[in-house]
């Protein structure tokens, strides 16, 4: 008799999941269907991803990006150059399509570092001893003390600005958010019968933290995630306006604002296009975080 | 209440000296030679290691950094590599614009924040909603620095009206304040649009409706006076934010503030003045944030009362 049920118990837990999965994913694509306002950010951004993807179809790095050209030294937006060039004759709209090759991986790699480490840190404070988690959460507390760019700024400033220090700095600023948002949801879900389950069948604490734990908590960490990339971006476009973070001649979006900086009274197109390429990658990102947050958790909508 | 009050500030002091830690750490990492920073190019080898002395650079670390916090109680914050002068002098000489300009931006984000977020909620649903809506999305999306520098295109450069980097009276206070205060002003306009959304939909707001009040009397005596906890509570963080994270608005309109003294001491590597007013930011930065969770708890009647019955 065991014999009959246990292969046909196995094979439905096998498919079961799965199944669940499938069709978790397909009502969130569902709700998130209905924002509009979350599917236009979704757009936005793939366009972006795209361009940047095939910048180097589009716009060759070394000749157009890089290369000065005094005779063409800022020409307002024409047919041949859609939005102008710079002080030293590049054409901006090349170095945009190529900036969002630095901004995008840059803020997705701080992220990605910041929900690891953080969602690390927070799981081990929330599935800890008391004391463990009162000794996590006050040096979080301390970070939390101090704005995230001033953090930025006292990280590269002391290490020198390079792309390294860059990551560094921005991804221990993004930190403390994800341990707390991954603490609280280990917290509200700890005492769940599910973990109880796992405990009472022999799984040890590591086991249950990321087999059960964090595949729980992981909706509000997304959202989390989306929104950070943002405030990233913003960081990284605002260490490298005051000369922290990427160095010209890369065409990040904030280096070309700081350097267009003094021919403002001339040249707008130079400071202007930049900037709305930074707000429109931030806007789409908050409204895709926004659109997450509700499809992922209806309850938390309004 | 007092003890509330007491218990919180004995709070600051491990998240202060936790911060001064981290930053102390940090700025210990800065490569490079101090002494030779603070001496110039020609020195001699005795110079060197008498300076070495004085500045207490051949101690250990921790021995340092004790000093460091010893000193800074006492409001001796060292003195700085490029000009030679008493850091703490140079932070006054500086701190009280970045205060004037972060108060201008906050006034003005409460302020329209407050008319627009009430506006859009009594009319929910309406145009005049979804466009301050969407431009409250675009203002939490929008580069601040970036803001600004269309704002000296338009205002400065084209039309004329304002200065754009002159540092005299109030009109060159004008575009600053509105550039660093628009992304709070998005962040207010949002909070004051959901939290009266809630308010306007209790029982209390139908009673004064059903008593016959006029409308804006119902919306503004009603209900937004019991929506604002939130909106105090945002606009505190957000006064913390402003004068402790405007760091490159200050460079756009070259403010002479503390924001801009940062950069100016990063370029030149005067680490003890980068070390001092990170510090001083973020103890500013918290000390503001628990002034506004004392502010909220006696705003509201209901957290009063909590303290009150418990006996603290």
């Amino acid at each position: 008799m065991n014999t009959t049920i246990i292969p046909s118990k196995n094979q439905g837990s096998e498919i079961l999941p799965e199944k669940k999965k499938k069709s978790q994913l397909v009502s969130i694509w569902k709700r998130l269907k209905k924002n509009k306002l979350a599917v236009a950010g979704l757009i936005i951004l793939s366009f972006i991803g795209l361009t940047a993807a095939f910048a180097n179809v589009l716009f060759d790095y070394n000749t157009v990006v890089i290369q000065q050209n005094a005779a063409e030294r800022l020409q307002p937006p024409s047919a041949k150059h859609w939005l102008g060039t710079d002080e030293l004759g590049r054409d901006i709209l090349a170095r945009i399509v190529h900036g969002a090759r630095i901004s995008i991986p840059i803020a997705f790699t701080t992220i990605l570092i910041a929900t690891v480490v953080g969602g690390l840190i927070g799981a081990i404070s929330g599935y800890g001893s008391k004391r463990v988690d009162n000794f996590i959460m006050r040096i979080m507390d301390i970070f939390l003390a101090i704005p995230g760019i001033l953090l930025s700024i006292a990280i590269v400033a002391a290490l020198g600005p390079s792309l390294r220090n860059l990551l560094i700095a921005i991804s221990i600023a993004n930190i403390p958010p994800f341990a707390r948002i991954v603490r609280a949801s280990v917290l509200s879900i700890r005492n769940e019968e599910f973990i109880e389950a796992a405990r009472a069948i022999g799984a040890n604490g590591v086991r249950i933290i990321f087999k059960h734990i964090i595949p729980n908590s992981m909706a509000p960490v997304i959202v989390q995630a989306t929104l950070c990339i943002a405030g990233s971006i913003l960081e990284i476009a605002a260490l490298s306006f005051i000369g922290l973070g990427i160095q010209p001649p890369a065409p990040e979006w904030g280096a070309m604002l700081s350097g267009g900086r003094q021919y403002i009274r001339y040249a707008w197109w130079i400071c202007a296009f930049p900037g709305i390429a930074i707000m429109l990658t931030i806007l789409s990102l908050n409204l895709l975080g926004d659109g997450l947050r509700d499809a992922l958790d209806p309850k938390l909508k309004n | 209440m007092h003890k509330f009050i007491l218990r919180r500030l004995a709070m600051l002091i491990p998240v202060i000296l936790g911060v001064s830690f981290i930053v102390f750490s940090i700025m210990d990492l800065t490569p490079g030679d101090p002494v030779e920073m603070y001496l110039g190019d020609n020195y001699t080898d005795e110079a060197h290691a008498s300076m070495t002395k004085e500045l207490g650079l051949d101690k250990p670390f921790i021995v340092r950094y004790l000093s460091f916090i010893g000193n800074a109680i006492q409001g001796d914050f060292g003195i700085s590599y490029s000009t030679h002068q008493r850091v703490l002098d140079e932070i006054l000489a500086r701190f009280p614009n970045t205060l004037v300009l972060a108060i201008a931006a906050l006034f003005f984000a409460i302020l329209a924040g407050i008319i627009l977020g009430t506006i859009s909620a009594a009319k929910q649903n309406s145009i005049f909603d979804s466009t301050s809506t969407f431009a409250a999305l675009i203002g939490v999306s929008m580069p601040n620095f970036w803001f600004g520098l269309m704002l000296i295109i338009i205002f400065a450069a084209g039309l004329g009206w304002f200065p754009s980097s002159e540092f005299s009276g109030v009109k060159s206070l004008v575009l600053p304040a509105i550039a660093l205060g628009t992304n709070s002003l998005a962040i207010i306009t949002r909070m004051t649009r959901s939290s009266l959304l809630e308010t306007i939909r209790q029982d209390y707001v139908r009673t004064a409706r059903a008593k016959g009040l006029k409308e804006y009397k119902v919306i503004i005596k009603h209900a937004l006076r019991n929506a604002m906890i939130p909106i105090i509570t945002i606009s505190g963080l957000q006064f913390g934010f402003l004068i402790s994270g405007a760091v490159v608005i200050e460079t756009v309109f070259s403010w002479p503030g503390i924001g801009r003294l940062l950069v100016e001491a990063i370029q030149l590597k005067d680490t003890p003045i980068v070390l001092s007013l990170v510090v001083i930011k973020a103890t500013m930065f918290t000390v503001i944030n628990l002034g506004t969770d004392i502010m909220y708890a006696f705003f509201d009647p209901r957290i009063r009362a909590q303290y009150k019955a418990k006996g603290a």
